[in-house]
């Protein structure tokens, strides 16, 4: 053996011993992961004994399992029911593969109740965040989704929207040929539902206003199509557009200065933007096709739309402030109804193809389309206020129900829907 | 005595002439006392004339003395004779004696020669034996220097074996440990390869799990990113999540933290080593 291979050999050993000793030498780089939901066990509210009209700790669980980051753990496998810290061990949980634990306590409070509520990280073994709360006796839901929120924003770094509302349309045969049609505002999950408008006519195309306190839509209960807009509160309403033809898709900008609607006054229905204080129109598209379905984008500086001018139905952006279009979508023959994610990568769409219509998202940056549901005549999607999930209505059994998808496509969830369809649901932006 | 004068007659006769020329002395050695006979050898007689007055005297003594010289020379002659038989004797006597001696001398000379030839022999033989002795020993010397080189020798290979051996040892346990390095080296890589491999498939398994357990919100986009910073204890358990690094989007950010926590206890790594207690999630949604 050479002296050379002799050194090698001592200076080989040297780095391991070096590696041994110098602590932190050893890095291991990890570049997958698992792409699934944090499991987390939330443990119903206690102390029991009391009959509450809500199960919070249901609410919360149901929130966490829609929004898809999260898998809660089914009650029958709760290893405890822990609702004081001084009761959590953080080892059964472990045991049990759970991320995190979620506690709380629902004490009769005057005429409604003092929710407590822990999150604890179990493998740290720390409380990660704890409030205590008012809820009147009718608030307990929203009470819960506020929870879920912040458990959700605590663990995610991004705010929940799960004490946020959907605008929806339904439609109830109520005798033969006679249609009730119904503009109805419901929480996320899609409890609490109350309508806002109701008519014999078709009602269209909900579109909330930036600040949430009102909605946009298109009536027909004067047999020709006109653009409302109604606050929640006060029922207050104020027609917008009334112009020979088409009047729809009215489209708040995000500023809530300006409306996006589709007419057809010139012709064939063409995009403009009405200002909302001035009523001043300003029209963006000219084409042959019809241009559809406009939607703005969080900077307000652009606005998607659907035109059929190549021939079939496709997402077109352009400036805000008109000028030349340019095509976004290229795969399938089908691509409709296009909304923006509230970071403004990624649009989410009607995807047409083989006569099933599904709903994808776009990512504007790679320009990577991905089909997220598997439904026959999925539509209308909206993105929730965080960007995370996605409410559309879709079909079962021959009628209209309201869903919601994470973005990642993995989890797809039937919001609970009275009697009649449901259809074109828009999500509400977080209450100011 | 007596037994030696029988053994020798000639002694004894010559002791008896003797005793009786002593006697004879004693008899006459009044007059001799005036004039000391001359006892002198054979040969010289003496002529004495009496010059003066006592001319009887000088007669009478004339004619003692003329008998005296008489006798003296028969005496005289007797004497001479013996002395003559004597000095034959004792020339014969000498003669045998020098015959005797030379006789003595030459043996002595022949037993001289005798021991000179033997000495000679002996030094002869002693050198030759010195030779000999000195040709073993230096024989001995040779061998014993041969031998010492041999041992020498064998030492210095049996050093040199030993030496080769250890070398060769040492050669062997380097190689060996140089194996044993490599070995561990190699098992060190491959451990690090391992825990590589399985680092990975633990951060594919908590990737999968935090992934499985993120619910991504629909807000989560591309570009958004938000840094969850975990803490274990080692079962695996989430002590804490905590968005370190906000995508500004709250719910986002706290996906991602649910997405940790709901993990929580997260999977065990597949090596304890991998286990961390502290790291990140990046949450960052694509497309």
């Amino acid at each position: 053996m050479s002296l050379l291979q002799r050194l090698c050999v001592v200076w080989g050993l040297g780095l391991l011993l070096a590696a041994g000793n110098a602590g932190a030498a050893l890095t291991i780089e990890i570049t997958q992961g698992v792409e699934g939901a944090v499991p987390v066990a939330v443990v119903p509210f206690g102390p029991g004994g009391v009959s509450l009209p809500v199960d919070v700790a249901e609410v919360i669980a149901a929130d966490l399992r829609r929004s898809g980051r999260f898998a809660p753990v089914a009650r029958d496998d709760l290893i405890a029911r822990p609702y004081e810290a001084s009761q959590v061990n953080f080892r059964d949980w472990r045991l049990v593969k759970a991320d995190n634990l979620i506690i709380g306590k629902v004490t009769p409070f005057g005429a409604g109740y003092t929710v407590q509520f822990q999150l604890f990280d179990v493998f740290r073994g720390v409380q990660l965040s704890g409030y205590s709360m008012r809820s009147g006796a009718a608030d307990l839901r929203r009470t819960a989704h506020q929870i879920a929120d912040m458990i959700y924003e605590t663990l995610t770094g991004e705010p929940g929207a799960f004490a946020t509302r959907i605008a929806y349309i339904t439609v109830t045969d109520v005798a033969a040929g006679k249609r009730r049609y119904s503009l109805e505002v419901a929480d996320s999950d899609g409890y609490n539902p109350r309508p806002v408008v109701q008519s014999m006519q078709p009602l269209m195309s909900p579109s909330w206003s930036p600040d949430g306190t009102r909605l946009a839509y298109v009536s027909f209960e004067t047999k020709r199509p006109r653009i409302y807009t109604q606050e929640l509160h006060s029922g207050k309403r104020q027609l917008i557009a009334s112009f020979s033809g088409i009047n729809g898709a009215p489209a708040w900008s995000p500023d809530g200065s300006k409306m996006a609607l589709v007419l057809s006054k010139d012709g064939n229905p063409e995009i403009y933007v009405m200002d909302l204080a001035s009523k001043r129109l300003r029209r963006l598209t000219d084409s042959l096709g019809i241009d559809t379905e406009p939607a703005w984008s969080p900077d307000g500086r652009t606005i998607i739309f659907t035109s059929d001018r190549g021939g079939t139905p496709q997402i077109y952006r352009m400036s805000a402030d008109g000028g030349r279009a340019a095509r976004l979508t290229f795969e399938g023959a089908y691509n409709a109804r296009a909304s923006f994610s509230a970071d403004g990568h990624t649009i989410a769409m009607v995807h047409g193809e083989n006569n099933r219509y599904r709903i994808a998202v776009l990512d504007l940056q790679n320009g990577a389309m991905q089909v997220l549901t598997d439904g026959r005549l999925d539509e209308s999607p909206s993105f929730a206020p965080n960007g995370r999930m996605i409410i559309y209505a879709t079909e079962e059994r021959n009628r209209g129900v309201l869903a919601a998808v994470s973005v990642d496509g993995r989890v797809k969830q039937r919001l609970s829907a009275r009697e009649g369809d449901a259809r074109e649901p828009v999500w509400a932006p977080i209450r100011q | 005595m007596l037994k030696e004068l029988l053994k020798n007659p000639r002694a004894l006769i010559f002791a008896v002439l003797v005793h009786v020329a002593l006697i004879a002395i004693l008899v006459v050695s009044i007059q001799w006392n005036a004039k000391p006979a001359k006892l002198q050898g054979s040969g010289d007689i003496v002529q004495a004339t009496v010059i003066d007055e006592a001319k009887l005297q000088a007669e009478k003594e004339r004619k003692r003395a003329e008998e005296e010289a008489k006798r003296k020379a028969e005496l005289e002659k007797k004497r001479a004779a013996e002395r003559r038989k004597r000095e034959a004797e004792e020339a014969a006597q000498k003669k045998k004696q020098q015959e005797a001696e030379r006789r003595r001398q030459e043996k002595l000379k022949a037993k001289k020669e005798a021991e000179e030839r033997q000495r000679v022999a002996e030094q002869k033989r002693l050198a030759e034996q010195e030779a000999k002795r000195k040709i073993a020993e230096e024989k001995r010397k040779a061998e014993e220097a041969k031998r010492k080189a041999e041992e020498a020798r064998r030492k210095a290979e049996e050093q040199r074996k030993a030496e080769e051996a250890r070398r060769q040892r040492e050669n062997e346990e380097l190689l060996k440990q140089q194996m044993a390095q490599e070995e561990a080296d190699r098992a060190a890589q491959q451990r690090q390869r391992e825990l590589a491999s399985l680092q990975s498939q633990y951060v594919a398994v908590l990737q999968q799990r935090v992934t499985r357990n993120w619910l991504r919100p629909p807000t989560a986009r591309a570009g958004m990113v938000c840094t969850v910073h975990v803490r274990l204890i080692p079962g695996g358990e989430v002590v804490e999540a905590r968005v370190v690094r906000s995508s500004g989007d709250p719910a986002f950010d706290r996906s991602a933290e649910t997405a940790v926590l709901k993990s929580s206890p997260l999977p065990a790594p597949p090596d304890p080593a991998l286990f961390q207690r502290e790291f990140d999630f990046v949450f960052k949604p694509e497309g």
